[in-house]
C-alpha cells in the first residue's frame, strides 16, 4: 500500500513537471514568435527606407544632371554673346549657324553635338516680340519616361537687324533658354 | 514565494522598458531621416540664375515702342521722370511710356514667373523719392514659406538725373 502511494505521488510529480515544462516551452515559442515578428517588421521597414533612399538618390542625380546640362549649354562659346557675362546672352546669328551645322547629316558637328546633348532638348523661346517665336538647337531622339526642364531667361541678341536707313543695328529680345533632360 | 514573484515581475517590467526604449530610438531614427529636408539643387540653381537674368534681360529688351531708344530700361526711366503725365515718350498714339512699360512687364511676367508658378515681387523706385514706386508687381511673396532670393540691384537713370533701382525677389520653396 505504501509502495503504491509513493508511485502515485511520483506520477503526479512527473505530470506536474511536464505541464510546467510545456507551459515554459509555449512561453518560449511565443517570445520567439514575437521576436521574429519584430525582426520581420524591422527588415521590411529597413527595406522600405533603402528603397526610398535609392529613389531620392536617383532623383538627386537626375537633378544634378539637369543643372550640369543647363550650365554647359549656358556657357557654350558657340552661341554666347562675346561681350556679355556668360550665361546671360545668346547670339542668334551664332545660334543659327550652329543649328545648321548640327543638322548636317553625318557631319562631325552632328556627331559631336549629339554626344554632347545626348538625352536632351535645347531650345530658345522668344517671349514678347513678334520677331520670331523660337528655335530648337538640338533634340535627342531617345525614348524617355521622365523629363525635367531648366528654364533660364536670357537676352536674345540679333546683330543682323536692319535699321530704317539700311544700317545694321543690334536688337535684343527677352528669351528663355529651355534645357530639357530625358530619362 | 511572494518575494520570488515580486522579483520576476520587476524583471519583466525592466524588459518592457528596454523594448519601449528600443522602439522609441527606432522611431526617433526614422523621424530624423524622414523629416530632414535636403536642399534641392535644381530649385536653388534655377532660382538664383533666374532672378538675376530675369531683371538684366528684361531691362535690355527691345520693344515695339515707337522711339529711337526703345529698350525697357529707357522707357522705365522715362516713366519715372514724368509719372504725372504717364511718361513723355509716346510709344503708340495715346499710349505713353508708363502704360507701355506696364503692359510689357505684365506680358513678360505672365510668360515666365506666373507660368512657372513662382511667388515673387518685382519692383522699382527712385532712390530720392521711393514713394510711390515706379512699379510694384507682387505675387504672394508675403506667403513665401521658404527662402527669398533677391536679384542684384539694377539701376536706371532718368533724364532729370534721378537714380532708380529695379529689384526682383523670388521665393524658393
Amino acid at each position: 500500500m505504501k509502495g503504491l502511494n509513493a508511485l502515485a505521488h511520483a506520477l503526479l510529480y512527473i505530470k506536474m513537471r511536464t505541464k510546467k515544462s510545456q507551459l515554459k516551452m509555449t512561453e518560449t515559442i511565443a517570445i520567439l514568435v514575437v521576436f521574429f515578428i519584430l525582426l520581420l517588421f524591422g527588415l521590411v521597414f529597413y527595406g522600405q527606407y533603402q528603397k526610398s533612399s535609392l529613389a531620392k538618390q536617383e532623383e538627386r542625380f537626375f537633378e544634378g544632371r539637369a543643372v550640369a546640362s543647363s550650365l554647359k549649354t549656358n556657357f557654350m562659346q558657340e552661341i554666347r554673346c562675346e561681350d556679355e557675362p556668360t550665361g546671360t546672352c545668346i547670339d542668334l546669328y551664332k545660334f543659327d549657324i550652329l543649328k545648321n551645322k548640327i543638322e548636317e547629316p553625318g557631319s562631325d558637328y552632328a556627331r559631336f553635338y549629339s554626344n554632347l546633348f545626348y538625352g536632351m532638348k535645347v531650345s530658345i523661346e522668344n517671349l514678347i516680340s513678334d520677331y520670331f517665336d523660337g528655335a530648337v538647337l538640338y533634340e535627342s531622339p531617345v525614348n524617355w519616361t521622365r523629363k525635367t526642364a531648366v528654364q533660364t531667361p536670357v537676352i536674345l541678341r540679333d546683330v543682323t537687324a536692319v535699321a530704317g536707313d539700311g544700317t545694321y543695328i543690334k536688337k535684343e529680345y527677352f528669351g528663355v533658354l529651355n534645357v530639357e533632360i530625358y530619362r | 514565494m511572494l518575494r520570488y514573484t515580486g522579483k520576476k515581475s520587476q524583471l519583466e517590467v525592466v524588459g518592457l522598458i528596454v523594448i519601449v526604449i528600443l522602439l522609441s530610438l527606432a522611431l526617433l531614427f526614422y523621424l530624423q531621416f524622414s523629416l530632414r529636408k535636403e536642399p534641392e539643387l535644381k530649385k536653388t540653381y534655377t532660382t538664383a540664375q533666374m532672378t538675376n537674368n530675369m531683371v538684366n534681360t528684361m531691362l535690355r529688351t527691345s520693344t515695339n515702342c515707337n522711339a529711337i531708344e526703345n529698350t525697357l530700361d529707357v522707357l522705365i526711366a522715362d516713366c519715372a521722370n514724368d509719372p504725372d503725365n504717364r511718361g513723355r515718350v509716346e510709344c503708340r498714339p495715346g499710349v505713353y511710356s508708363c502704360e507701355f512699360v506696364d503692359s510689357e512687364i505684365r506680358k513678360l511676367l505672365d510668360e515666365t514667373l506666373n507660368l512657372w508658378q513662382k511667388k515673387y515681387r518685382l519692383y522699382s523706385f527712385l532712390i530720392e523719392a521711393p514713394e510711390p514706386p515706379i512699379f510694384d508687381y507682387n505675387n504672394d511673396i508675403q506667403k513665401c514659406t521658404g527662402n527669398i532670393d533677391s536679384s542684384d540691384t539694377y539701376t536706371i537713370r532718368t533724364a532729370g538725373g534721378l537714380l532708380g533701382v529695379v529689384l526682383l525677389e523670388v521665393c524658393v520653396e
